[in-house]
């Protein structure tokens, strides 16, 4: 039943990757990349990862997106996109292939298998760590927001000519 | 049970798509989206070593980085906006004023 789910959605997450960079138009490849947000989304429910899970739908897949949705629709791109495939993705595509290769063949020496789930894997536990060890990067990451979103508002603002 | 090792290549296979997709688009909302997919590859492999160790701190780097990440989009399409309305270009190819 796992392997089902896990397969059903790596495909979907391959494949929708795949029309992210292949798609003519944006508007396609943000709705392939909803596809790919999502199917990742199921992973992270096979691996007991349930608070990841639902940030990851919640926040990619319905802020992130929906703001680059906006974007899209706001710039109006060229009908002409072809990509560019001249000598230097040929050979960058070689050598992602060579890494591809290199990173599999090492990892096909590993032995590690997920075990049953500890007592202690859970979002009682997450939350507890995340307030405790990880406060003060948690408290940083509230000011980045915040000065980011300020930032945003600067660049993005109509001049007052 | 799956073997981690999958979820890891899974992990792999789309940093890849990713990056390549970074070398061969021009437009500049596609490459963002690019970035955006690269991040959650690398979410997928957090996730994985952090169940693989049953240790939670790889989820709450993953967590880090999801929130990094709305930021770095948030500044990301405002300058690209900034771009399309003064240049009414998204192409990195029509943006060579400094001739790179």
């Amino acid at each position: 039943m796992q392997i089902a789910f896990f397969l059903f959605f790596a495909i979907a997450a391959l494949l929708a990757a795949l029309s992210v960079i292949l798609q003519k138009n944006p508007i396609y490849s943000a709705l392939s990349l909803i596809v790919v947000i999502a199917s990742l989304g199921g992973l992270f429910l096979l691996l007991n990862a349930n608070f990841i899970a639902v940030l990851q739908i919640v926040i990619y897949a319905g802020a992130i997106m929906t703001l680059f949705l906006f974007v899209i629709m706001m710039t109006e791109p060229r009908e002409e996109l072809r990509p560019i495939w001249n000598f230097q993705s040929k050979a960058a595509l070689l050598i992602l292939l060579v890494i591809a290769g290199v990173t599999i063949w090492s990892v096909s020496f590993s032995d590690a298998q997920i075990t049953t789930l500890a007592t202690n894997f859970n979002v009682r536990a997450l939350g507890r760590t995340l307030f405790t060890s990880y406060l003060f990067p948690f408290e940083i990451i509230s000011i980045l927001i915040i000065s980011s979103v300020i930032g945003a508002l600067y660049i993005a603002r109509k001049e007052e000519a | 049970m799956i073997p981690p090792s999958f979820y890891i290549i899974l992990s792999l296979a789309l940093f890849l798509i990713g990056t390549f997709g970074i070398l061969i688009r021009r437009n500049l909302l596609v490459l963002f989206m690019c970035i955006e997919l690269m991040l959650n590859s690398v979410n997928l492999a957090l996730v994985t070593f952090s169940r693989v160790f049953q240790n939670l701190d790889g989820q709450l780097l993953s967590f880090f980085v999801i929130a990094v990440a709305a930021a770095e989009a948030t500044v990301g399409l405002a300058i690209i906006l900034l771009v399309y309305r003064n240049r009414k270009v998204v192409e990195i190819d029509e943006l060579d004023s400094m001739r790179g």
